[in-house]
């Protein structure tokens, strides 16, 4: 009896310690913001900022976190309370916030489970910010347009960026006397037949995932011109679309011909990276994330290219490939928005925008990013990938219409089991449009 | 009285089929295991290879990269205050339900049975607002509360089973003898439902230490409050999870439930020795 | 609860409260957190509810009608019960022969009981990378099938419609016989030895030994178990599945417990996916009952 009084004793306690927590602290560390020409008496800054973050600890990344924050504490004396989780935010998030618990910034993607966020009033836009923190100079607008809803609200800082282009491995390649990468469908499905008979898995592609839902919603673009891509992506109508549907045709004559691997629909993103890197097939789709993790002696045979373009109507004039902005970005939380945190908000993401961190980002990361200028600073990359996509990459592609932010929230994981379902053979192009356009 | 060999031996075939299904069981343990040394490449271009060196980067890597010893210090309060809570809530439950005479007893038990029916995730969001009334949202002690409850169900169900076993003739012999009901249940029951004691001990330990939703949700991300199934998923990441070390975690955090399993066993084995020698 | 029944005779009855209360604690704490959460989900149920934080409105019964025209809905329906039409009947019959083997103490057996134990306790997100990589399209299974020269039969197990959801059954097997059965053995091992010696004299082989004696007598523990089993397999197959193959290829591989799961978490409908979950209830509820029917102790 005894015992559970004790613990019952205990718990209230620590439920009376944990209700004022969040609520700021007065302090002799605090800072006194003082505005010099008002007679509003001046806010207490609060000592502690906490960030939720997917950036993982121990890795390139998450060493430029940790020397921000180091920095940030040094200079303002308050703490920063960081946690990292993988790929739960947004329900830790959202489950935060009905408690009222949230953190003050959340370092995530820009993805169909955070775009509403702020339309639900759980972030705050960032759109002042940008202009009073003298920020505009030093973010990439293109990556601010990315994330701009449509009512003209930016919905968090953007930092990440990416590129995603086709992998070609030359020596093998080369080895079937191909010389460059193909440039037309014609030359694809001459080139797959040439490795298969060689014994060389042509194209490897993570059917089974996103990666291969990507690849799919690319080559259905070959005939659409953006303003379709974009209408169809948001709304359906794939069946409706007679480009949509010459491209489906397309994919489908690339898939009975051979040109992906056996079985790509049981590929995961992650077995098609190995795949490729052990040199057992010649060509992927991945984003610049892989480039890292890429071995070295295999990277001075990959060049980076698009996707090949069909003979006839095509609606690009260069291969092409994707890029985005909404690989990472903050977002500020009511909590980050309260006066007392917001010179904290503020310090972060300035120090998060100089030059040194810029650089040291892109360098962690080898990968474009959304920093202005970081590009000017690739005397830190030694990656030679990401070094051929800054140096000569954007010549060779045009860009396809990325569809993530396009897509109505939450119909991603079922359009990508339906994807996988049009890796395998035996489906048809009308199965395919069908099945897609029931989604919406 | 030693104990006798129970008549034939078990057939040969018997035997041959078993050690089949034993293999089946092991290998992709084994597969685990040589992973927990491997780099992505090497797991999956060649997976059921040795691993190319024994070295313990990953497992240093995977120790230190999420604060695995915090999160082990975590799961271990959580599992252990919420076993004790179960059992000490059990025990006398099921006893009282065995041993009842009348309706109410088994109006008791089916409400114990309910409660397995609780598809658990839809109860998240209801708990996450209950947390929240509590005022111990996103906190550990929230769990050492919430698992026993969730726990109950089972274990009074199983207990139940295992009290029920026990012939009626010993309570009445021992309070004959004048001891009280407390009494009876603690030296004569419980001793007597080790099995059923242990077996239950060794499900909850498990449904403790590996559920992951509700702890994430309950007890939070936080590295202080989360425990080990928690803190291993960090590793995860869409593009850029590095197996090798994710099973290195993993394979850490197993040794602790073995370890408490093969204790258990013993224990298991002991009891039920003495019981036959006493016979 | 003080009983007043007058069909109990007042020693009996004294006794009875007494016991009761050795019960109440249980009983609230288990109210306590977990009733609460049962009738909300009925109460969610006839919620349109999109997220979290975000505004819900009353609907009636109008997700429930929209399950019935849902042929996602029939097909994870039809998976469930094909699920449980499959996975029972060979997961208990073996399970309780391996139980008995167990019990019977071979040479090894305690190394055994730890083997057995083994799948239980690897976590979900282990077990999933484990079974990716086996089933992978260049995995264990299809290497030893090229191996011996059945390269034809294979496929990307995980991936493949015909064969996605029958992987995840497999799975199930794979862990829950081992499991299931030292679940048996530990009641197997309350068995006095007396009676299988008496039956041994009589000339009975293990096979009558098994399903003639010791069945009968571990009757209404085998009704427990397979109700359970019956609960986790109907219930606990989502994690296995959002991990395994989505729900995929398609929607071949879902059932009714991960449709819950998903329309919850993946497709932002909470309103919903408790609407499947009363169904999953009410199906649940039904199969118990008749398990028990099924096995009640023969007095």
């Amino acid at each position: 009896m005894r015992a559970r009084l004790g613990a019952v004793a205990a718990i209230a306690l620590s439920g009376l310690f944990l209700g004022g927590c969040s609520s700021p602290q007065l302090s002799n560390e605090s800072v006194e913001t003082e505005s010099s020409e008002s007679s509003k008496p001046s806010v207490v800054t609060a000592t502690t900022l906490s960030i939720l973050s997917n950036v993982q600890a121990g890795t390139p990344a998450g060493d430029v976190l940790d020397a921000v924050i180091a920095t940030f504490e040094v200079n303002t004396g308050a703490k920063v309370e960081l946690v990292q989780v993988g790929e739960d935010i947004p329900i830790i998030y959202e489950t935060s916030v009905a408690g009222g618990k949230e953190a003050d910034i959340v370092m995530v993607n820009l993805t169909s489970n955070t775009k509403p966020w702020l339309g639900q009033g759980i972030s705050v836009p960032v759109t002042d910010f940008i202009k009073d923190w003298n920020l505009t100079d030093s973010i990439l607008p293109a990556a601010v347009e990315i994330w701009t809803d449509s009512e003209g609200r930016v919905q968090g800082f953007p930092y990440s960026g990416f590129v995603w282009p086709v992998w070609y491995n030359m020596e093998l390649l080369n080895s079937v006397g191909v010389d460059a990468p193909p440039s037309t469908m014609l030359e694809l499905l001459y080139v797959a037949r040439e490795l298969r008979e060689k014994g060389i898995a042509p194209f490897v592609i993570g059917g089974n995932d996103w990666s291969g839902q990507k690849l799919f919603l690319q080559i259905i673009q070959s005939y659409m011109p953006t303003e379709e891509a974009v209408d169809v992506f948001s709304t359906g109508g794939y069946c409706a679309s007679a480009n949509a549907m010459k491209g489906i045709n397309l994919f489908v004559q690339l898939r009975d011909e051979g040109v992906f691997i056996d079985d790509a629909e049981g590929y995961t993103a992650a077995q098609m990276n190995a795949s490729f890197f052990e040199g057992r097939a010649a060509m992927m789709s991945a984003g610049s994330w892989a480039m890292g993790a890429s071995p070295e002696d295999l990277r001075e045979n990959v060049v980076l290219g698009g996707l090949p373009l069909p003979s006839a109507g095509s609606a690009f004039s260069k291969p092409t490939a994707y890029q985005g902005y909404t690989g990472g970005g903050f977002f500020v939380s009511n909590n980050g928005a309260a006066e007392e945190k917001m010179p904290l908000v503020k310090e972060f993401v300035s120090l998060w925008y100089s030059p040194e961190v810029a650089s040291s980002w892109a360098a962690a990361t080898n990968a474009p990013n959304a920093f202005l200028g970081a590009s000017s600073l690739d005397g830190g990359i030694t990656n030679t990938l990401t070094k051929q996509v800054v140096e000569n990459f954007y010549d060779r592609v045009e860009f396809a219409v990325m569809p993530d932010p396009l897509l109505p929230g939450g119909m991603a994981p079922e359009m990508i089991r339906q994807t996988s379902l049009a890796y395998a053979p035996g489906s048809s192009s009308t199965a395919i449009c069908e099945a897609i356009d029931g989604l919406y | 009285m030693t104990r006798k060999n129970r008549g034939e031996k078990l057939p040969l075939v018997s035997h041959i089929i078993v050690a089949v299904y034993v293999l089946i069981l092991v290998t992709p343990f084994y597969f685990v295991l040589i992973s927990s040394f491997k780099s992505n490449t090497e797991i999956f271009n060649f997976p059921f290879s040795a691993p190319a060196s024994f070295g313990l980067e990953n497992f240093v890597e995977a120790w230190e990269r999420v604060d695995l010893d915090k999160a082990l210090v975590n799961s271990a309060l959580v599992t252990g205050i919420s076993l004790s809570l179960t059992l000490f809530l059990a025990i006398p439950a099921s006893y009282a339900i065995a041993r009842f005479r009348g309706k109410a007893g088994d109006y008791v038990e089916r409400f114990f049975a309910l409660g397995l029916l609780i598809p658990s995730f839809a109860a998240l969001v209801p708990t996450v607002f209950l947390a929240i009334w509590m005022g111990l949202f996103q906190t550990r002690e929230f769990l050492y509360l919430f698992f026993p409850a969730t726990a109950l169900p089972l274990t009074v169900i199983l207990l139940t089973q295992f009290m029920r076993a026990i012939p009626s003739e010993l309570q009445e012999s021992a309070s004959i003898d004048g001891a009280g009901r407390i009494r009876i249940l603690v030296s004569i029951y419980t001793p007597l439902v080790v099995p059923g004691i242990a077996t239950v001990t060794i499900l909850n330990f498990l449904s403790f230490w590996n559920e992951y939703l509700f702890s994430l949700i309950l007890a939070g991300p936080s590295p202080t409050e989360r425990t080990s199934q928690v803190a291993l998923p960090i590793l995860v990441s869409q593009t850029e999870t590095e197996f090798g070390v994710l099973l290195a975690g993993a394979v850490i955090t197993m040794i602790p439930v073995y370890v408490v399993y093969i204790i258990l066993n013993r224990r298991l084995e002991d009891v039920l020795v003495a019981g036959a020698v006493k016979g | 609860m003080i009983d007043t029944s007058s069909r109990h005779s007042l020693g009996v009855r004294r006794e009875n409260t007494k016991l009761s209360f050795l019960w109440l604690p249980a009983v609230f704490w288990y109210t306590f957190f977990t009733v609460g959460p049962l009738l909300a989900m009925f109460y969610i149920s006839l919620l349109e509810w999109p997220g979290l934080i975000a505004e819900n409105s009353f609907v009636g019964l109008s997700n429930f009608e929209k399950l019935a025209s849902d042929d996602v809905f029939w097909q994870a329906f039809r998976n469930s019960l094909i699920q449980i039409a499959v996975v029972l009947p060979i997961l208990l019959p073996t399970s309780f022969m391996l139980g008995y083997y167990l019990s019977q103490k071979p040479p090894g057996h305690r190394l055994l009981r730890v083997i057995l134990f083994t799948p239980a306790l690897i976590s979900l997100s282990a077990k999933s990378t484990m079974f990716l990589a086996i089933f992978a399209p260049l995995g264990l299974i299809n290497s030893s099938l090229e191996l011996v020269g059945l390269g034809a039969l294979s496929t990307p197990w995980l991936a493949s419609s015909s064969t996605a959801f029958g992987t995840v059954m497999a799975v199930e097997l794979w862990g829950g016989i081992g499991f299931t059965a030292i679940l048996f053995a530990a009641r197997l091992s309350g068995v006095t030895p007396d009676v299988f010696e008496a039956a041994a004299l009589d000339g009975a082989g293990h096979w009558k030994r098994i399903w003639a004696i010791a069945f009968p007598i571990c009757r209404e523990y085998v009704g427990v178990i397979a109700m359970l089993q019956f609960i986790w397999v109907m219930f606990g197959s989502a994690g296995l599945i959002l991990l395994l193959t989505r729900g995929g290829p398609g929607n071949y591989s879902t059932n009714l417990s991960f449709l819950v799961y998903d329309t919850a978490f993946s497709q932002q409908q909470i309103g919903y996916s408790q609407a499947i979950a009363v169904v999953l209830f009410a199906i649940v509820l039904a199969g118990i009952a008749l398990i028990r029917f099924s096995f009640r102790a023969k007095e």
